[in-house]
C-alpha cells in the first residue's frame, strides 16, 4: 500500500483508530457515513440480483424459469429493498452525513450519538426486512395493499413490514438531525442564502422525511395489527376501508419519491457548477425551487388512485396539482442548463453522471405528466410505461446523482484519486445500459403489458429481450466502480484538498478530513460557487 | 479541540448554541409525533364520517367519569410539570424534585384509571377481535369505534410510560450529587409531557364526547 | 427567586383556565348534540391546547423558528386530513351511495354470539 499522504498521516478519520470496535462505536458523522455505505451496497447488490433474476425470467414469455409466485416475492423483495434500503437512505446518510457538516463549516451534526443510533435502527430493520426474504418472502409488491396484505396473502408480512416500521425511524433520526445541524451549527457568516444546494436539498429532503415517516410507521403498524389480530380499519369484511391504507400509504409513500430525488438535484448542482466553472444560474430560484417541490409533493399522492375508485373530483384536484410539481422541477432543468451554456466544461466522470441525470431526469419528469392526466393515466395505470417512468427518476435520476456525487467527493472521503478513464467509461456503460433496458419498457407500456406479470403475449417477446440485454449492460456499468474503488483505495494517487478546483468548504479541510473536520471555525464571507467564469 | 470548555461536546462552540439545538430538536420531534397519532386521528375521522350511529354509541359504552376525572389528572400534571422546570432552572433542586415525583404519580394514576377503564371493556367483551360480543342494539362498526378507541388511547398511554419514566430519570439526575450543571434536559422532558398531555386533550371529545346527530 | 415564585403563582392561573374550560367541555357535551357538539368540543381542545403551548411550553418567550416548527406538525396533519376528506366528501357526487350504511358492515362470521 502507498504511504498516505503526508498532511493526514495517523490524524485523519480514517487511520486515526482502525479497531473494528471503534468503528461500531463512532459518533464520527464521516465514520457513520461509511457504516451507511457498507450496509446500503449490500442491499444495493441483494435488489439488483433480485432484478437480474427477473429480467432473466422476462428473457421469454412462457415464463419457464419460475413459477408465478416466485416472481411475486422477486419484485416484492427488489421494490422493498431497493426503495427503503437503498434509495431513500442512500445520498442523505452516505453523501450527506459525510459531506452536510464539512460543508457549512460545523465539527459534527447536531446529535452525533442519535446519529449512530440511527444506523443501528437502520441495520436492525434491514435484518428483519433480511430474515422475512429468507424465511419466504412476501408476495404482496413493496405496496403492502390492503386487504390482500392484512389478510389474504401467504408469505411473513408480519416481518416485511415490520422491518420497514424499524427503518422508517431511522429515517425520521437522520431527518431530524439534518433539520438541527443546518439551522444550528452552520459557520459565522454562512447564511441561509449562502448556502450550497446541496445543504439545501438536505434541508427539503429532511422536511419531508420527519414529517411523511411517521404515517407510514403507523400505517404498518395498523397492517400488522390488522393481519396479526384480525381488527382494523381497512378489512371491507369489518366494515374498514382499504382505500384508506392507499391514503395514508401515498401520503407518505409519493413524498418519499421527493426524498429519493430531492438529494439527487442538489448533487447535480454542486456537480453542474463544478465542472463548468460557472455560478449555478439562478441560485435564489433554485433553492426555493428545492422547498416547494418538497411542499407540493405532500399535495399530489391521490394521483397513485385514480382507477382505485377514488372520487373522481378528488381526482381531478390531484391531477392539476401533480402538474404544479412539474413548474420548480422544469425550472430546475433550464437552470441547470443555462449554469452549462459558456462555461469552461471539463468531462471528468462526476459531470458525465450529472449529464445522464439531466437526461434521464427530463425524461423521467415529462412522461410523469402523461401519467398525472387523469385520463390518460386510465390506460396507462399498471403498465410497463409506469415502471419505466419512475425507473427514469428514480434510477436514472437518483442512482445517476448518486453515482456522480460519490465519485465527486471519493478523494475527500478516502483521500485518493480513482482512474479517470475506467470512471468515464462506466458512467458511459451505465447511462447506454440504463436506456436500453428501460426505454422499451415505455413502448411496452403503452402497447398494454401490465407489470407484475412473468407470462405475457408472445409479440412483446423482442422488446423485452432488448430490456433484458440492457439490463446486463446496466450491471456491467455498476460492477466495473465497485472494481475501481477498491483499486483506488488500495493503490490510489494520493488525492489533494481539492483536486476539482471546487469552492465549497468541504474542499478546504485535508483528504481525508481529520476526526473534527475544522482546526478552527471558518467564517464565510460571500456567495458559494464563486467560480471565475462568466457570472450568470 | 473543547480543551477550555470541557462541558461544551462536540459539535457544538458553546452552551447557548447546543440549548437551541436541543429546543429545536425536541420541537422537530413533537412535529413528527402529531402526524405519528396523524394517521390514526385520520383513520378516525374517515370512519366517523363513515359510521356517525356507530361512533354515537360506541362513545356511551366509555365512561364519562373516566374520561373526564383522566383529563383533570393530566392537566393537574401539566402544572406540576411546569413548576418543576422552573424550579430546576432556578437551582432549587429538591422543590423541583418534589414537583417532578408528583407528576410522575399523577401519570401513574392516569394509567390506573385507563387500565381500570380496559379491565371494565374486557368484561363486557368490548375488546375489539375473537372476543368481541356486539351488544344488542349496538351497530356492528361499534368494534370499528373501539378499535380506535384501544389504538389512540393505547399509543398515548405508551408515550406515558416513556413520560414517566423519563421524569424518573430527571428525579436521578436532579438527586445526584454533586448538582450537574444546570441545563436544558428537564425543559425538553417537559415539552414532551405537555406534548403527551395536549394529544390526550384532543383524545377526550373524540372519544368521551361523541353524541349522536 | 422573586420572578421564579410569580412565574409559579402565573401558572395556577393557566391552570385554572384549562380546569374551567375542561368542566365546560363536560357539561356542554351532555346539553349540545350533533355537529354543534362536535365543533365545540374540538374548539375548547383547540383553546386547551393554545393555553398548554403558549404557557406552559413557553412559546410565547419562543423565537419564531420554534413556533414555526410546533405549527408545521399540526398544518401538515390538517393537510392530510383535508385531501383525504376531499376523496371521502365527494364520493357521493357521483351518483354512488352518500355514505356506507352502517349495517353494511356485517361482523366476520364466528365473530358475533
Amino acid at each position: 500500500m502507498n504511504p498516505a499522504p503526508p498532511t493526514s498521516v495517523a490524524e485523519d478519520y480514517l487511520s486515526r483508530d482502525r479497531t473494528l470496535r471503534s468503528w461500531l462505536t463512532t459518533t464520527d458523522h464521516k465514520r457513520i457515513a461509511i457504516l451507511y455505505l457498507i450496509a446500503i451496497t449490500g442491499f444495493f447488490a441483494v435488489a439488483a440480483t433480485a432484478a437480474a433474476l427477473m429480467r432473466w425470467e422476462l428473457l421469454s414469455p412462457r415464463g419457464d424459469l419460475m413459477v408465478s409466485d416466485i416472481y411475486n416475492r422477486l419484485f416484492t423483495l427488489h421494490g422493498v429493498t431497493m426503495v427503503w434500503f437503498f434509495l431513500i437512505p442512500s445520498i442523505p446518510t452516505v453523501l450527506g452525513n459525510f459531506i452536510l457538516p464539512l460543508m457549512i463549516g460545523a465539527r459534527d451534526v447536531a446529535f452525533p450519538r442519535l446519529n449512530l443510533a440511527s444506523w443501528y435502527i437502520f441495520m436492525a430493520g434491514g435484518a428483519i426486512t433480511l430474515f422475512a426474504i429468507v424465511a419466504g418472502g412476501v408476495d404482496t409488491g413493496w405496496t403492502f395493499y390492503t386487504p390482500y396484505s392484512s389478510t389474504y396473502a401467504n408469505g411473513n408480512v408480519m416481518a416485511m413490514a415490520a422491518g420497514v416500521f424499524v427503518a422508517g425511524f431511522s429515517s425520521i433520526a437522520t431527518g431530524l438531525n439534518f433539520i438541527v445541524t443546518i439551522h444550528t451549527l452552520r459557520a459565522p457568516g454562512l447564511t441561509w442564502f449562502r448556502l450550497p444546494l446541496f445543504v439545501w436539498s438536505l434541508y427539503s429532503t429532511s422536511l419531508i422525511l420527519v414529517l411523511a415517516t411517521p404515517v407510514l410507521a403507523v400505517t404498518l403498524a395498523l397492517i400488522m395489527v390488522e393481519r396479526g389480530l384480525g381488527v382494523g380499519v381497512f378489512d371491507p369484511r369489518l366494515g374498514g376501508d382499504p382505500l384508506l391504507f392507499q391514503h395514508l400509504f401515498w401520503f407518505y409513500s409519493h413524498p418519499a419519491v421527493y426524498i429519493m430525488i430531492l438529494p439527487g438535484m442538489g448533487v447535480v448542482s454542486e456537480l453542474v457548477t463544478t465542472f463548468a466553472r460557472k455560478r449555478i444560474f439562478g441560485y435564489r430560484i433554485m433553492a426555493l425551487a428545492t422547498l416547494s417541490i418538497a411542499l407540493l409533493g405532500f399535495l399530489v399522492w391521490g394521483h397513485h388512485m385514480f382507477v382505485s375508485s377514488q372520487s373522481v373530483y378528488a381526482g381531478l384536484v390531484f391531477s392539476l396539482l401533480s402538474f404544479l410539481v412539474s413548474v420548480p422541477s422544469a425550472i430546475k432543468v433550464f437552470n441547470w442548463t443555462a449554469t452549462l451554456r459558456g462555461g469552461s466544461i471539463s468531462f471528468d466522470a462526476p459531470f458525465l453522471f450529472a449529464l445522464g441525470f439531466l437526461a434521464l431526469f427530463t425524461i423521467g419528469g415529462l412522461t410523469g405528466l402523461f401519467l398525472a392526466t387523469l385520463a390518460v393515466d386510465v390506460h396507462l395505470h399498471d403498465t410497463y410505461f409506469v415502471v419505466a417512468h419512475f425507473h427514469y427518476i428514480m434510477v436514472g435520476g437518483m442512482v445517476m446523482a448518486y453515482m456522480g456525487g460519490f465519485h465527486y467527493w471519493w478523494p475527500k472521503i478516502s483521500g485518493r484519486l480513482f482512474p479517470r478513464r475506467p470512471a468515464q467509461v462506466a458512467a458511459i456503460t451505465i447511462f447506454l445500459g440504463f436506456n436500453l433496458t428501460f426505454f422499451p419498457q415505455f413502448i411496452l407500456g403503452y402497447l398494454g403489458m401490465p407489470r407484475r406479470f412473468h407470462l405475457y403475449p408472445p409479440e412483446f417477446h423482442t422488446l423485452n429481450v432488448i430490456s433484458t440485454l440492457g439490463a446486463a449492460v446496466l450491471g456491467i456499468g455498476y460492477v466495473m466502480p465497485l472494481v475501481y474503488f477498491a483499486w483506488s483505495a488500495l493503490r490510489g494517487q494520493p488525492a489533494p484538498n481539492n483536486p476539482w478546483h471546487a469552492t465549497g468548504l468541504e474542499w478546504t479541510t485535508p483528504s481525508p478530513p481529520p476526526e473534527h473536520n475544522f482546526d478552527r471555525v471558518p467564517v464565510v464571507t460571500g456567495p458559494p460557487y464563486d467560480y471565475p467564469g462568466p457570472d450568470a | 479541540m473543547n480543551a477550555n470548555h470541557p462541558a461544551i461536546p462536540v459539535p457544538y462552540v458553546d452552551a447557548a448554541q447546543r440549548a437551541r439545538a436541543g429546543q429545536l430538536g425536541m420541537w422537530t420531534f413533537l412535529a413528527t409525533e402529531v402526524l405519528f397519532f396523524g394517521g390514526l386521528i385520520t383513520s378516525y375521522v374517515v370512519m366517523r364520517v363513515t359510521y356517525p350511529a356507530a361512533f354515537a354509541a360506541g362513545s356511551r359504552h366509555l365512561s364519562f367519569a373516566i374520561g373526564t376525572t383522566n383529563t383533570l389528572v393530566l392537566l393537574t400534571s401539566s402544572l406540576t410539570m411546569v413548576w418543576a422546570v422552573a424550579l430546576a432552572g432556578a437551582a432549587r433542586r429538591r422543590a423541583a424534585i418534589a414537583c417532578l415525583v408528583a407528576t410522575g404519580i399523577l401519570g401513574a394514576l392516569f394509567l390506573a384509571l385507563k387500565s381500570s377503564e380496559y379491565h371494565d371493556k374486557f368484561v363486557e367483551h368490548l375488546v375489539p377481535g375473537n372476543a368481541f360480543r356486539l351488544p344488542a342494539g349496538d351497530p356492528p362498526a361499534l368494534q370499528i369505534f373501539l378499535f380506535l378507541y384501544f389504538a389512540l388511547t393505547g399509543l398515548h398511554a405508551l408515550h406515558m410510560l416513556v413520560g414517566i419514566a423519563l421524569v424518573g430519570w430527571m428525579v436521578v439526575r436532579l438527586g445526584r450529587t454533586p448538582a450537574p450543571p444546570p441545563d436544558n434536559a428537564p425543559e425538553l422532558v417537559g415539552l414532551y409531557w405537555h406534548f403527551v398531555d395536549c394529544v390526550w386533550v384532543f383524545l377526550y371529545p373524540l372519544l368521551y364526547l361523541v353524541t349522536p346527530s | 427567586m422573586n420572578e421564579t415564585a410569580r412565574n409559579l403563582r402565573g401558572m395556577v392561573g393557566v391552570f385554572i383556565a384549562l380546569a374551567v374550560l375542561l368542566a365546560a367541555s363536560a357539561v356542554l357535551s351532555r346539553v349540545l348534540s350533533g355537529s354543534l357538539a362536535t365543533a365545540t368540543g374540538l374548539a375548547i381542545a383547540g383553546a386547551k391546547m393554545i393555553l398548554i403551548g403558549v404557557f406552559f411550553m413557553r412559546l410565547r418567550e419562543r423565537p419564531g423558528l420554534i413556533r414555526l416548527a410546533a405549527l408545521t406538525g399540526l398544518a401538515w396533519l390538517a393537510l392530510l386530513l383535508v385531501l383525504v376528506l376531499a376523496d371521502y366528501r365527494t364520493r357521493s357526487w357521483h351518483g354512488r351511495p352518500a355514505e356506507m350504511s352502517d349495517a353494511i358492515a356485517a361482523p366476520p362470521s364466528g365473530n358475533s354470539p
